[in-house]
């Protein structure tokens, strides 16, 4: 029989780990092989945060990936470290300083850091907790009067709308393929072709995985503006697809919005969802619950700057940690008729009408039990759009339950694997969220600046003390 | 638990060393030799395998310096410094910048370095502090320079001294994850 579940932190936690282990760390090395540092140039202001520092600075890069930013100011020595061993192997490759560890638990001595940076990573963390407890292991390598630098991906994008904080999103291989066809490889290059033979990728679920088209920090895949992080899916690369295959991919990839899933791990979230599983020891803990029974356009718990926690739940979570959560199949399935019906009937030129910011047609279809794939209604001028069997979704139907979303791709993990549809777990960040978040949970750090760059919120704080 | 070790035979120690007898260190706590080699008396001291130009980059000794055990539960300070445990040891020449290294000196834990450069068999000749006029001295400067930069680790592991977990440095790189349990 089963054991006796852990108690709740220990089990939020580990959850954590899951959702992370599957949905961060295991696509990163499983797309490891196709990261180019030669498309993915450091950002300017990051770029200018490390050559300020001054010569002879030991400077910490957490999260460092494939190392870009390790060999930006040769006047200081640069360590970089990653969860990832893939991409490490990369780094120290190109003869950066690097090691393996994880955010959480750095191997660093206290105070040892002039400067430490962190970029594109913090927002990969699924709880609150896990967010806080990252920053404030930077801080503790840092010695005082040392500066941090802290990129996450940002909810208020120009070209797209995030409607959740909290999202899975796809991997695209096709857009990278041109990207792939136009770099100059190392000797790295015989791996990535070997690997892009021996998968076998069925053309109906390439269509799950192109039309995500996510990630850029920036609205459009141009490859001018090619200084993208190296989360970007427009780095990924290398499938062998036909040429008109993948100038359609390219523009269904920009025209479609982002798969999205939506919950949050944040621990008051599960508490709520296991309390509401339990029966009430008496009927009038209901009532005195502080939790309004309403549904919420959002659900996320976070709202940044206004400092509360928003506990509003959507009834539909109550089984967000039912056990038997599955990712029913055919949901998966009816999204890939839909789109590909979508295609096939010329209706890319209907989805390129639905370019507007407007509510991203594509609510993941897992995101509610019932509903196949969301579509903008916009959208729907040309015919055949309308034929589709897109329906729209309303945010506020739909169950928040992204966690067993979360959980039931990674119920099919070898289905997922197999699509190639590799999922980025993403905490985005609101405006404000992140400065709340050091302001509040880390005061050994105090804020200098923050700003909106590309896509992303970015803070520079500096370690209190003398 | 010393890791298991390849004796190899010395080899072509770099130019910019002089040239001096390999010791083997023992380590304050009498604790078992960190050196990856067997000692027996009257037999020479092996090192770990050096070679001249490497393959590829490896953990340097400034990185070493700074790296603590993260096990749970250790005494305080009881993490550091790691024990280097070496089968691959390299020497890639690095450019000097005297104003670079003066810089790195105040940082550093001065006692772990040469015990760390000892424990690789190439005792720095450093004295046991750095004397206070260490900035201009240049001759000072270039033996730091050599240890912290030039020597790469590039197998072998890392000991936690209070816990005793190893960690593994693999093509240079170490991991310094831990297991869920001992997170």
């Amino acid at each position: 029989m089963q054991p006796p579940p852990p108690p709740r932190g220990c089990r939020m936690e580990h959850e954590a780990t899951q959702l992370e282990k599957q949905h961060v760390h295991s696509v990163y090395e499983n797309t490891a092989a196709y990261f180019n540092d030669l498309q993915s140039k450091a950002w300017p202001r990051v770029r200018n945060f490390l050559l300020e520092q001054k010569p002879g600075s030991l400077i910490a890069d957490i999260g460092c990936g494939t190392g870009k930013y390790l060999s930006v100011n040769n006047q200081v020595y640069n360590i970089g470290c990653d969860y990832c061993g893939p991409l490490v192997e990369i780094a120290r490759k190109k003869d950066e300083e690097v090691l393996v560890c994880d955010n959480l638990n750095l191997p660093f001595r206290d105070q040892c850091f002039n400067a430490v940076i962190s970029i594109g990573v913090i927002h990969h963390f699924s709880t609150k907790q896990r967010r806080i407890k990252a920053i404030k292991e930077m801080a503790r390598v840092l010695i005082p009067g040392g500066q941090m630098m802290i990129y996450v991906w940002a909810m208020e994008q120009k070209n797209r709308r995030f409607e959740k904080q909290d999202v899975l999103v796809p991997w695209n291989k096709a857009l990278c393929s041109r990207h792939f066809s136009e770099s100059n490889q190392s000797g790295d290059k015989g791996e990535f072709v070997h690997a892009v033979k021996s998968q076998d990728i069925h053309p109906a679920q390439l269509v799950i995985s192109d039309c995500s088209y996510q990630t850029n920090l920036q609205p459009e895949i141009d490859s001018k503006h090619s200084h993208n992080m190296d989360h970007c899916l427009s780095r990924a690369c290398c499938m062998k697809i036909s040429e008109e295959e993948n100038r359609f991919y390219s523009a269904l990839g920009r025209s479609f919005r982002s798969w999205f899933f939506s919950t949050s791990l944040d621990e008051s979230a599960l508490r709520k969802q296991a309390d509401k599983m339990k029966p009430p020891k008496n009927e009038g803990d209901w009532a005195n619950s502080t939790v309004p029974i309403q549904h919420s356009r959002h659900c996320s718990l976070d709202l940044g700057h206004r400092g509360t926690l928003l506990k509003e739940q959507s009834l539909d979570d109550d089984d967000v940690f039912v056990e038997s959560l599955s990712l029913k199949k055919t949901q998966w399935s009816s999204a890939t008729d839909a789109l590909r019906d979508l295609s096939l009937n010329g209706g890319h030129q209907s989805v390129a009408q639905s370019k507007s910011e407007e509510a991203s047609c594509i609510n993941g279809p897992v995101e509610d039990r019932d509903y196949s794939c969301g579509c903008n209604k916009d959208g729907a001028g040309k015919s055949n759009a309308s034929k589709s069997s897109f329906k729209r979704t309303s945010t506020t139907d739909s169950t928040d339950s992204a966690l067993d979303s979360a959980v039931s791709v990674g119920d099919q993990t070898d289905a997922t694997l197999d699509t190639k549809a590799f999922m980025r777990y993403y905490h985005v960040f609101r405006e404000g969220e992140l400065c709340s978040l050091v302001e509040e949970s880390v005061p050994e750090l105090q804020i200098l600046s923050s700003c909106y760059d590309h896509g992303n919120w970015c803070i520079i704080a500096e370690k209190r003390g003398t | 638990m010393v890791g298991t070790s390849k004796p190899a035979p010395l080899n072509h120690v770099p130019r910019s060393m002089t040239s001096s007898p390999l010791r083997v260190s023992s380590p304050r706590h009498g604790c078992p030799v960190t050196v990856v080699t067997a000692v027996q008396s009257g037999a020479a001291p092996l090192s770990p395998e050096v070679t001249q130009t490497g393959g590829g980059a490896g953990m340097k000794l400034l990185t070493h310096n700074l790296l603590c055990s993260n096990v749970r539960g250790l005494r305080p300070g009881g993490g550091f410094p790691l024990r280097i445990q070496a089968s691959d040891v390299s020497v890639r020449p690095v450019p000097f910048n005297a104003a670079f290294v003066a810089r790195l000196v105040p940082r550093l834990r001065w006692g772990a370095l040469l015990e760390a450069a000892e424990s690789l068999g190439h005792p720095s000749e450093l004295p046991p502090e750095p004397a206070p006029d260490y900035e201009g001295d240049e001759a000072f400067l270039r033996r730091v320079h050599h240890v912290l930069l030039e020597v790469e680790v590039l197998e072998g592991f890392l000991q936690c001294p209070d816990s005793g977990r190893q960690f593994p440095i693999s093509r240079g790189i170490p991991n310094m994850l831990l297991s869920e349990e001992e997170a």
